[in-house]
């Protein structure tokens, strides 16, 4: 890719000399570390052990929820689509269902009072205006 | 220095205006608050006001920036010794004493002397940074590309050699940064690089979302599949005016924690972190009791503290005389100042006295306001401490979503911010660290032109890079430090140690 940029000389480097160079290092140091890792030989730590007595489906969750809040945020607005998240990212955190909806109420008002009104950001309104 | 004085009393005069004022309060409350709370620290909370900053003026902006920055070090020490779990980088040798204190029922006198220490230290800094910023300005005037790109591989190369983990990962981290900061249009060219098409990323990925997303999502969703949470020393917080015998203990650690912060905050890719740890070797070292450290000594609270606050405030230095952020969080401001138009650098005094001497008194300011916030208002910060982490997190992500969005009014940023997001969360469990790739991406475009711009003048020669005196030295230092850096590395590959695969 950096070749397409043109990597020039060095004399006339190119648009894409320091992609170029700074890719070149980036390969050759992860080949450096899948040799060292291979010479550590496995006394080694397994990939599900990074996740392991961890509650991480909670942080796969949170990941969902937020991309589906980029997802419907200018199609149901930012009041409607922010309170659904609140709600659903009360509930991972196993808050009481209804502290969350009051909870999440609130919040959504207050951030729409204090970012909106102001510091005047201009929130998507969304298919319903508001 | 009566010309300093004289700008000393002009920037007094921009500083005490009323908004400005205010943002100086609302950063230094704010600093705190993300200093108190583990799980957001000041890039983060710097990365989230960012875009909310463009409402008001560039000298009201910054001022208030700042004041999360060096607020942040004042706030992080009240988690460390409370809790035992660091609020900052900065505050983690805090707690090997700080938290032992605290159980021996000294909690007061820890947090005293941290906040006095820090005023102190914090005051001094700036006293420096008054002092050096202007002569030093003068002298970058004659820097040439080769002189900031040697500047550039030095910061670069120090924030990687300070690393907690792999060095070879954290270099791993700066390249990617250096490429990912070069993404959008070729400043020499204008031909469109690493777009794919993408209108919106001509003109580049900015900060606020790559650093929200490493630093505040991230961060979050480690936190939410952690199982455990800091528990709060249950200890009546007395005292906190430190006794006499605690002022002579610690006013030489307070001292040496001062002069060490100074010097490392200057250097490139130095900073509150490196000094920190620094000062807290150095006072085990010259104690007579070296013993007692550990066990709630507290000179092992009044050095770190004392150090990250003065080089938290000398750290302004190479930010606002060369414009070569030092660390994560002076690159998320250098991206502040770029926003409001404004290039941090040798012409930064000359042309915006105004911002440049507002900022600095408005620190002698913030300081004062943070002492005064650290010290009656400690139980309120104890309070804060208590707010349920599933309320917490879930209002961090909020803000970072309303923060990227509110950048340019564009869904797209948001994209870009959780997918940095998820990156960060990937990283931290690999054990790959965000430092190196957020200033390499801050000081990427400089690093790229600076560089070209050299070759086409020495016509691809590297020789200029060792004959002009400044950056001959600071690139011989780079390179020390990254043969120091990767040494031992190598080394270990070819006695074939045994090491963890994810602990290389």
């Amino acid at each position: 890719m950096a070749d397409q940029l043109g990597v020039g000389t060095f004399s006339s480097p190119g648009s894409g000399f320091l992609f170029f160079w700074a890719s070149l290092i980036l390969g050759s140091l992860s080949i450096v570390l899948i040799i060292k890792n291979i010479l550590a030989k496995r006394e080694a730590k397994m990939l599900r052990d990074l996740w392991k007595g961890l509650k991480w489906s909670n942080a796969v969750l949170a990941i969902i929820t937020l991309f589906l809040y980029a997802l419907i945020l200018t199609k149901l607005g930012f009041i409607l689509a922010t309170f659904v998240l609140m709600v659903f990212l009360f509930g991972i955190g196993k808050l009481k269902y209804w502290v969350a909806v009051v909870s999440s109420f609130v919040i959504v008002m207050l951030s729409y009072i204090i970012f909106h009104f102001f510091l005047q950001i201009q929130f998507p309104r969304g298919i319903f205006g508001w | 220095m009566l010309d300093t004085l004289n700008s000393l009393i002009y920037g007094f005069s921009i500083a005490i205006q009323p908004d400005n004022l205010l943002f100086c309060f609302l950063g230094a409350l704010l600093g705190t608050l993300v200093g108190v709370l583990p799980g957001i620290g000041p890039v983060g909370a710097i990365s989230i006001l960012l875009p909310i900053s463009f409402k008001v003026s560039s000298t009201g902006a910054i001022i208030m920036l700042a004041g999360i920055y060096y607020g942040a070090q004042y706030g992080g020490s009240t988690t460390s010794i409370l809790v035992n779990v660091p609020g900052e980088a900065s505050s983690v040798v805090t707690c090997l004493d700080g938290y032992q204190m605290a159980l021996l029922g000294r909690a007061g006198p820890a947090l005293g002397i941290a906040a006095f220490g820090s005023f102190i230290a914090g005051t001094i800094g700036i006293v420096a940074l008054m002092f050096f910023a202007s002569p030093l300005s003068h002298f970058a005037l004659q820097f040439g590309p080769h002189e900031y790109f040697a500047l550039i591989v030095l910061g670069l190369t120090f924030v990687t050699y300070l690393s907690h983990g792999s060095k070879l990962m954290a270099i791993m981290m700066a390249c990617f940064g250096l490429i990912l900061g070069n993404i959008g249009l070729d400043p020499i060219t204008t031909s469109p690089r690493l777009t794919f098409g993408i209108l919106e990323l001509f003109d580049g990925i900015g900060i606020a979302p790559v650093a929200m997303g490493l630093f505040g999502i991230g961060e979050v969703l480690v936190n939410f599949e952690s199982t455990v949470s800091g528990e709060i020393v249950k200890t009546k917080i007395k005292n906190l005016f430190p006794s006499k015998l605690d002022w002579i203990k610690s006013k030489w650690a307070l001292l040496r924690g001062t002069v060490i912060g100074l010097f490392l905050g200057i250097i490139p890719g130095g900073g509150p972190v490196l000094s920190s740890f620094m000062s807290y070797a150095v006072e085990k070292r010259v104690s007579k009791e070296p013993e007692k450290f550990g066990k709630g000594a507290i000179e092992g609270v009044a050095s770190p503290e004392s150090a990250n606050n003065s080089a938290a405030s000398t750290s302004f230095i190479p930010l606002l005389t060369l414009g070569i952020p030092p660390n994560p969080s002076l690159a998320v401001l250098f991206g502040a100042f770029l926003i409001h138009g404004i290039t941090p650098g040798p012409l930064l005094i000359q042309k915006h006295p105004d911002l440049f001497w507002g900022v600095i008194s408005s620190m002698y300011i913030g300081n004062v306001m943070l002492l005064v916030l650290n010290l009656p208002l400690i139980p309120m910060w104890v309070q804060v401490l208590k707010i349920p982490e599933k309320i917490l997190y879930p209002l961090i992500l909020l803000f970072c979503l309303i923060g990227a969005y509110s950048i340019n009014n564009d869904i797209f940023d948001v994209f870009v911010m959780i997918i940095f997001g998820v990156v960060g969360y990937l990283f931290r469990k690999f054990e790959y660290e965000g430092a190196p790739l957020v200033l390499a991406f801050v000081l990427g475009p400089m690093f790229d032109l600076n560089l070209r711009q050299a070759l086409l003048i020495s016509d691809g020669s590297f020789v200029p890079f060792f004959t002009r005196p400044i950056s001959a030295v600071t690139l011989i230092m780079a390179i020390i430090l990254l043969i120091i850096s990767i040494f031992p590395t190598f080394l270990g590959m070819i006695k074939g140690r045994k090491t963890d695969v994810f602990r290389r």
